[in-house]
């Protein structure tokens, strides 16, 4: 098939403003013509198609003002990319690991030096672009992000910090793409703020792909913290080779409407997932979010944790999903969803999903939705801290799964004050 | 144990016999408004009765098949014969039942079950009950036990009352259907605060090829009330696929307690699409207890809705998919009211390519303070062509209320064989007791004669599954 | 009078060797023990003589009565006479102790004549009342629930139920109360007699103060590395096992040593 650009003015003219490759364009247009025999993905009990979700406004390089990172703290990191918007701000230690051979760049870098690399993973191992409706407006409307790339045999100790901070100072759309790609036998840490500056009424698309090859070991840490008036579309994919390893640690934060797709393909035998998420609702928020692991090679093991805590009026659904495929023999999918109600008039959903196909494996679920334990509870008052406090207090413990796996104590620190501050807000709305 | 045959449970489908019987009435293949009209024309039935069937059969044309679950494509709904008259009265005396339809209920063993255990029993034959008996106590104390279609004649008032008011003809597609072209069924009143500890049980049996079967079950256990009600099923082997599209509805008033009791064995030839669904008011407790042994294709996922403040829904539930066989079946418990609390415990097996899954549902709805619901679904999958999922849904909409829920798929633990094989039970035995250990809380919960037969039938089933 | 040989035993688990030429010769009549340090291959030993799956024969021989038992699978090495009281025993919902029991022992009888549920019962209550199990223990689910005690008493109750050959009894003693070990031993002791042997696993020379063996095996590094008579599990209890290890100028490292 041969693309005809002339038919796209807005594509074309985006793509020689910042001069992208030609099969990049070429993937966009592609994605563009597929959307629409494409339809949204369907979640189970989760509702949002009626959401402003789909990305739809022109593709459109802009710059964002600067100084919009002076309300954000940032914290300090040996290895750091801010990015604002569609600009990066900052970058710090990059060039250390560029002597290992590592190539941590943003999007327009990374199809500038990098074309071959990038096509290579962009939306072909964890993602395809026409899979649904928003994976095909992603890769059309994509205007930043992050290439990340270890090659073989290296080991990144600490972990890079990133942030990803939403300009919402304009009604802009916000499609991000990172790609984490570890060659054999590497080590990669990474740890990613996802943030948002001004308060209009906008929609993000963010996918994560992350590459994870043989006897490589990814530690995936976020921190999500999306504003108010943002409806974001999420999507955390892993691909695994034979015995490589991903611990992903998800914190979701988010004040706005979302749907996080968080999915890992156990492809390679002895390979291995490790989902860890949080989640606190409030307000009148809607978070749906679907975690799956699906074991395919032998010897697999996927784990999933979910931890919610719901107030006010809000919403959340956990839907936790492993899927065993036949011939995943000596497979393990267990799942743990658990959620706590601080509110009468808020809603929740746990549903633990097994689907299994092949018969020597295990599998398990265990969800189960209560109050803030009250043995617990009793203990903390009978120390004397107020009810709310000891109730706060409880409430970190059972967040604390994902606390523990945040790879900088500052971050740590950052994600319990705004655990505190939602819990607070929450308990005050009630 | 003699009765134990009554099932039809044992053996190589040993109630796949079919007996040649001439029907007395048939409406023929395929459905249009005026079968409707036959049908219930040749019940005699009131207007309203009529009118429901009419518009009950409108939403049928309507609505689309489910969007869920095992696929039914090769059912094909205009190739059903949906009503079929083999007797022309219901018979009071076992020896007035028309003897080529005795002969088939003598090999299933009704009479004598009845005799020696229950407070009653019903037999469904095609459509229509042809032998109906009660203990004459039950009658003084005001127990109302006949089939639906004499009901509706002679307790109009009632049947109006509660007839397709928990399961309304717009529930689904298979629900329309049976309220369009019901026939026969179960009918139970039992009045206020008698309790009665013997079951009372019915039978159904479809014997003709393609035939449908749409019993329609009423229960009414009036305030303080008890009723233990136990039914079976059974369908002879046919290479045409018939369809059981059943609607059981069952209200338990306040303070009163309904056990309901299931096994179904059809023939793999089956689809068993059935609706089932019970409220309980305010202290009422409402039981399912429920066996799928059979059936090419069954979708049954029997409901409490927990109306009043209290009230208590459980649901205890065995399935086992053999060869060609899709089970997908599960419980939802719909806590309606403050302080009411459910449990569900499946336990589901597979072997032979059969396809056993869970899809339930529990939920909480605004007024539930205070409920609490534990769930608890296991399987076992006993060979690599046999596979299950597990599809629970929660939903909550109350912060005070609390569910737990748990489930486990695996093979037959490796442990567990190595120990009881190193007592020298051989892998066969071994795996079997494994089998019957599992299904033991369910078994344990049957009459005694259902128990033993369930036994037998799962050794049958578990047979050459070593090696 | 039967004999058990166990001939230049290796074994392995998940490719990791732990048995390394274990010879040693037992006849009925008589009790054997084996006594070692932690993580010398003890229960590797028993596993691999009953037949767990997960333990590999790597090279050599286990004959009953000079025929190779090695290729038989498990339930068939346990009516041939063998019989294992497990550290571990499994548990199995749903199965009562009793239905479980006359299901082994109707295992090792025709198919036409099993044995008659009143026979039954009466040994089952004789047995129980030996080794002072209450009643209801007999309709509880297969182990489900017991105790560390409970469960060790109810591996005792099935071997003198079963009356095999050989019974290897792996730590029988480990977490039992004095008040248990005496009962325990006293069904061992009970069986007794010229058609019964049985080969004892333990840490401690305690067990033996109640059951006298015949003949004790010191096993270490994944060999018998000395035998004796009961002064030697004395011996080993006044001095260690690093003495014995010392003495016989062995290479091994007890897993309590600091490197």
């Amino acid at each position: 098939m041969t693309v005809e650009f002339e038919s796209y003015p807005e594509i074309k003219s985006y793509a020689e403003s910042v001069a992208e490759p030609k099969w990049f364009t070429e993937m966009r247009i592609k994605a563009l013509e597929a959307q629409p025999a494409l339809e949204l993905p369907n979640f189970e009990k989760i509702r949002y198609q009626r959401w402003p979700i789909q990305v739809k406004k022109a593709l459109k390089k802009f710059s964002s003002d600067s100084d919009l990172l002076e309300e954000l703290d940032i914290e300090e990191a040996k290895y750091l990319v801010v990015q604002l918007g569609q600009d990066t701000v900052r970058e710090k230690g990059l060039t250390e690991l560029e002597e290992q051979g590592v190539i941590i760049c943003d999007w327009q870098t990374a199809l500038e030096q990098h074309s071959d690399l990038v096509q290579k993973y962009f939306m072909q191992k964890a993602v395809k672009y026409d899979e649904d409706l928003l994976t095909a407006q992603h890769v059309a409307n994509l205007t930043s992000g992050l290439f990340v790339y270890v090659p073989k045999n290296t080991v990144v100790k600490e972990p890079l910090t990133t942030y990803f901070v939403q300009d919402a100072t304009t009604k802009a759309d916000y499609v991000h793409h990172v790609i984490i790609v570890t060659e054999k036998n590497s080590e990669f840490s990474y740890l990613e703020n996802l943030t948002t500056v001004g308060s209009e009424k906008t929609t993000a698309n963010i996918i994560v792909e992350v590459i994870a090859g043989t006897d490589s070991h990814v530690k995936f840490a976020s921190v999500d913290r999306l504003g108010t008036n943002t409806t974001t579309y999420l999507n955390r994919r892993g691909h695994l080779e034979d015995n490589a390893k991903i611990d992903w640690s998800m914190g979701m934060m988010n004040d706005g409407n979302i749907v996080g797709d968080f999915d890992s393909d156990l492809v390679g035998n002895g390979s291995h997932s490790e989902v860890k998420v949080v989640a606190i609702s409030t307000g009148k928020q809607v978070q749906g979010i679907d975690t799956r692991v699906t074991n395919i090679g032998r010897h697999t093991i996927g784990h999933i944790l979910q931890h919610g805590v719901i107030l006010s009026r809000s919403t959340l659904t956990f839907n936790g999903i492993g899927h065993i495929i036949k011939g995943a023999k000596g497979s393990d999918a267990q799942q743990e969803s658990r959620v706590l109600m601080l509110s009468t008039k808020a809603k929740g959903d746990a549903n633990p999903i097994l689907l299994i196909d092949d018969n020597d494996v295990t599998a398990g679920h265990a969800a189960s939705v209560g109050r803030v334990n009250q043995e617990q509870l009793y203990y903390l008052m009978s120390r004397g801290l107020p009810k709310k406090v000891a109730e706060r207090l409880v409430i970190r413990g059972f967040l604390g799964p994902v606390l523990a796996a945040i790879p900088s104590k500052k971050i740590e620190e950052q994600l319990k004050v705004t655990i505190e501050r939602k819990l607070v807000d929450g308990q005050t709305d009630e | 144990m003699a009765d134990a045959s009554m099932l039809g449970l044992g053996g190589e489908y040993k109630y796949g016999f079919k007996d040649d019987i001439q029907p007395i009435l048939t409406t023929g293949e395929g459905l249009n408004e005026e079968i409707v009209r036959q049908i219930s024309a040749a019940k005699n039935e009131p207007d309203w009765m009529l009118d429901f069937r009419l518009k009950s059969f409108r939403r049928y044309e309507q609505m689309e098949m489910p969007d869920f679950g095992p696929d039914l494509t090769t059912l094909d709904l205009n190739h059903i014969n949906y009503f079929r008259r083999d007797s022309d009265k219901i018979a009071r005396n076992w020896e007035d039942v028309p003897e080529d339809i005795k002969k088939t209920f003598d090999r299933l063993g009704v009479p004598e079950a009845e005799r020696k255990y229950l407070a009653g029993s019903s037999a469904q034959y095609e459509s229509e009950v042809v032998y109906h008996n009660m203990r004459e106590d039950f009658e003084k104390l005001g127990i109302v036990f006949m089939d639906t279609d004499s009901a509706v004649q002679q307790y109009p008032e009632l049947v109006k009352k509660y007839f397709g008011k928990l399961i309304p003809p717009s529930d689904n597609k298979f629900a329309a259907l049976n309220s369009a072209v019901w026939s026969g069924g179960t009918f139970i009143y039992v009045p206020k605060g008698v309790r009665t500890e013997v079951p009372i049980q019915s039978y159904f049996r479809i014997n003709a090829g393609n035939s449908g079967q749409f019993e329609r079950t009423l229960i009414i256990v009036d305030e303080g009330a008890s009723v233990n009600y136990v039914e079976g099923c059974t369908a002879p082997n046919y290479s045409e696929d018939s369809l059981h599209a059943a609607v059981v509805e069952v209200n338990v008033l306040k303070n009163a307690y309904c056990r309901y009791t299931t096994i179904q064995n059809w023939s793999d030839n089956v689809y068993s699409l059935e609706t089932k669904r019970a409220q309980a008011l305010e202290n009422g407790t409402m039981e399912w207890v429920d066996g799928n042994l059979g059936s090419k294709v069954t979708m049954k996922y029997p409901s409490v809705y927990m109306n009043g403040e209290g009230a208590r829904g459980t649901m205890l539930s065995i399935a086992f998919a053999g060869k060609d066989i899709v089970s997908d079946t599960g419980a939802r418990m719909i806590h309606n009211a403050k302080n009411t609390s459910s449990s569900i415990v499946s336990k589901s097996l597979c072997k032979d390519g059969g396809r056993v899954d869970y899809r339930g549902k529990v939920r909480f709805g605004r007024t539930s303070d205070g409920s609490f619901s534990h769930v608890e679904c296991d399987t076992i999958i006993l060979d690599e062509k046999s596979a299950s999922d597990t599809i629970p849904f929660n939903e909550i909409k109350n912060g005070n209320v609390s569910m737990e829920h748990e489930a486990k798929v695996s093979k037959i633990s490796e442990e567990q064989l190595y120990y009881l094989m190193s007592r020298g039970i051989t892998e066969e035995k071994a795996t079997e007791m494994i089998i019957m250990g599992f299904v033991e809380p369910f078994t344990k919960e049957l009459p005694m004669e259902y128990a033993v037969e369930l036994n037998r039938l799962i050794e049958y089933q578990m047979e050459g599954s070593v090696g | 009078m039967s004999t058990l040989e166990i001939k230049d035993l290796h074994v392995s688990i998940e490719g990791k060797n732990i048995l390394k030429g274990v010879n040693l010769t037992m006849k009925t009549g008589e009790i054997h023990a084996i006594m070692g340090p932690n993580g010398t291959g003890k229960s590797t030993l028993s596993e691999a003589i009953m037949g767990h799956p997960a333990y590999k024969v790597t090279k050599g021989e286990v004959l009953l009565n000079g025929e190779n038992i090695l290729d038989l699978p498990v339930d068939e090495r346990a009516r041939a006479g063998l019989f294992l009281a497990m550290q571990y025993p499994a548990e199995i919902p749903g199965v009562t102790n009793a239905e479980f029991i006359r299901g082994a022992i109707n295992a090792r009888r025709p198919e036409d004549d099993a044995i008659s549920i009143k026979n039954f019962l009466k040994q089952l209550d004789e047995t129980m009342s030996v080794l002072d199990m209450t009643e209801e223990m007999a309709d509880r689910y297969l182990n489900e629930g017991f105790s560390g005690g409970e469960k060790k008493r109810n591996e005792i109750l099935q071997l003198m139920m079963i009356k095999p050959k050989f019974a290897i009894l792996d730590e029988i003693d480990s977490g039992l109360d004095i008040d248990a070990l005496k009962v325990v031993s006293r069904g061992v002791n009970k069986m007794r007699g010229p058609e019964f042997g049985s080969l004892i696993i333990t840490h401690y020379q305690r067990l033996l103060n109640y059951i006298v063996p015949d003949v004790v095996h010191v096993m270490m590094g994944g060999r018998i590395v000395e035998q004796g008579g009961p002064e030697l599990a004395k011996r080993l209890e006044d001095e260690g096992y690093a003495g014995i290890r010392d003495e016989l100028g062995l290479d091994i490292k007890l897993v309590d040593e600091d490197a």
